[in-house]
């Protein structure tokens, strides 16, 4: 399994998609095709926590790694997403500096936080891990926050003084409104604000993140900076390749 | 995750218990514990042979890097496909009684030219296709674990130096507790007639090369089993392992909190 943090550390992009389909076997194909990580969306898509853990397992038994995003920032679903033995966890909507240490702390155990306990959990090996587990847990676990609304765009260099925080996603239009021009991602003045962002987090030992639909622009974006790079959506994945299979059928 | 093959070529014992509970995460726990090998049980277990929750069982077994087999429910080819495409590295036969029972599951459990299992590329224990088929079929044929369960009074006493005839049968499991039925003994597994008849079930099997499974209930018939020279070991069931712990816990806080 990929430690992601290590890896940004380095400089390295990462690669992975969100994950709608409620079905274990996508991980595994994930992993046999070398994508570096996924995402269980509880925040869209139909998966619940049950089937959330049988797919974090599923990533675990392939090799990759598992990340959820929550439905929301609340202590229990954070606990409750990492109790699956999740290494990362995606919190959704962040936009001010109390929020993000909400998230921070509902994330570690202590000193670090306080994460709610159970020892029983399939994080904790079912108990197997005794004393170790919280060690071992706070130094593995991954905390990304997105940033999704202007507010928090405005608020982000606060948010960056948060302890704990590994990677900040940015939702790329809600930026683009931010600076003023709705929907064009691409446009110098979000091209420049992202660089900007990339280099601030960088200094500040976190990795920035960004949710793109193609190949291309995962390159132009990690050529930016990006190194949480959210690559499409498996039920989008599969459709581009179906329909690339009909048209291809339709011409002969 | 270990090559029970090779454990056995290497003469090592290799031990496992019974899964009943159709749980993933006991299936890890088992996994975390350290055994060397689970038996995902479909027979007796609230387990459907077929489906998503067997998937689940075994995927969990990978997760946890423990060798999964399935007993399947029958000697039936459609249960041992299931069991192998999902991922199991043996499967179990319950009630092998004659060489055609054991040919049948030969038959279903290997791709040709020994068998006639049922070919497809993209399952799960290929790797949903990652695994080029050729590879998956060499790579099945070579390490697949084929076990029939002789566990009737016919099997043992009369049909065992015809079923060892079967080529493909990598394992004999030794099944006391239905036996000691067959035989009128009433489900008495620790009785001196079932110990020898494992002994001379060991030495025959042996004389052909195939190794024994027994099942054992505790620690003592493990080692009395490795003793007479099995080597493997299913001990206990998770059902048991549970309700002893929940008993051991009862008998503290009765003697210890309630006097």
């Amino acid at each position: 399994m990929k430690d992601l943090r290590l890896m940004w550390k380095e400089g390295v992009a990462t690669f992975g998609p969100f994950v709608q389909l409620p079905w274990p076997g996508i991980p595994e194909i994930l992993a046999h095709a070398g994508w570096d990580f996924f995402i269980i969306d509880l925040e869209h898509g139909p998966i619940d926590i049950e089937t959330a853990e049988n797919m974090v397992r599923a990533g675990d038994a392939a090799g990759i790694t598992p990340i959820v995003r929550v439905l929301r920032s609340t202590p229990y679903l954070i606990a409750q997403a990492l109790n699956t033995g999740a290494i990362g966890v995606h919190v959704p909507h962040i936009s001010t500096k109390e929020e993000a240490e909400e998230a921070a702390i509902s994330t570690r155990f202590h000193p670090l936080g306080e994460r709610g306990v159970c020892p029983f959990v399939r994080a904790a090996r079912y108990s197997a891990d005794k004393a170790s587990y919280y060690q071992r847990a706070n130094a593995e676990t991954i905390l990304i926050l997105a940033i999704e609304g202007t507010e928090g765009i405005e608020n982000l260099e606060k948010i960056l003084t948060v302890k704990g925080i590994d990677s900040i996603f940015v939702g790329p239009y809600d930026l683009s409104q931010s600076l003023g021009v709705p929907g064009q991602v691409k446009h110098d003045r979000v091209i420049e604000k992202i660089r900007e962002i990339c280099e601030t987090s960088r200094k500040a030992g976190v990795a920035v993140g960004l949710f793109v639909e193609t190949a291309e622009d995962a390159r132009f974006w990690v050529e930016q900076g990006i190194r949480y790079c959210c690559l499409d959506v498996d039920a989008a994945i599969f459709y581009k390749a179906a329909k690339t299979y009909m048209d291809r059928l339709k011409k002969t | 995750m270990k090559d029970l093959r090779k454990m056995l070529k290497e003469k090592q014992v290799s031990i496992g218990p019974f899964m009943v509970t159709a749980s993933p995460a006991l299936t890890e726990a088992i996994g975390y514990a350290g055994f060397d090998f689970v038996i995902i049980c479909c027979e007796h277990a609230a387990l459907s042979p077929y489906g998503t929750e067997l998937e689940e069982c075994i995927r969990a077994a990978y997760a946890a890097d423990i060798t999964p087999l399935v007993r399947v429910t029958e000697n039936e080819k459609g249960m041992i496909l299931k069991a192998l495409n999902l991922g199991a590295k043996g499967v179990i036969v319950p009630h092998v009684n004659t060489k055609e029972d054991a040919e049948k599951l030969v038959r279903a459990a290997r791709y040709a030219p020994l068998g006639r299992r049922s070919a497809a590329p993209p399952v799960r224990g290929a790797r949903y296709g990652f695994v080029p088929f050729p590879t998956f079929w060499r790579q099945q044929n070579e390490q697949v674990l084929t076990i029939p369960l002789i566990e009737e009074k016919e099997a043992v006493q009369e049909n065992l130096p015809e079923i060892l005839k079967v080529n493909g049968i990598d394992v004999v499991f030794f099944g006391p507790f239905d036996l000691s039925m067959t035989l009128g003994l009433d489900g008495v597994c620790d009785h001196p007639i079932v110990w020898d008849l494992l002994d001379k079930t060991v030495r025959l099997c042996n004389e052909k090369g195939v190794p024994v499974m027994n099942l054992a209930w505790d620690v003592p018939s493990a080692k009395k089993s490795t003793e007479i020279g099995c080597q493997m070991v299913a001990l206990d069931v998770d059902m048991v392992i549970f309700r002893r712990g929940l008993q051991d816990l009862m008998r503290k806080v009765e003697t210890e909190l309630r006097r």
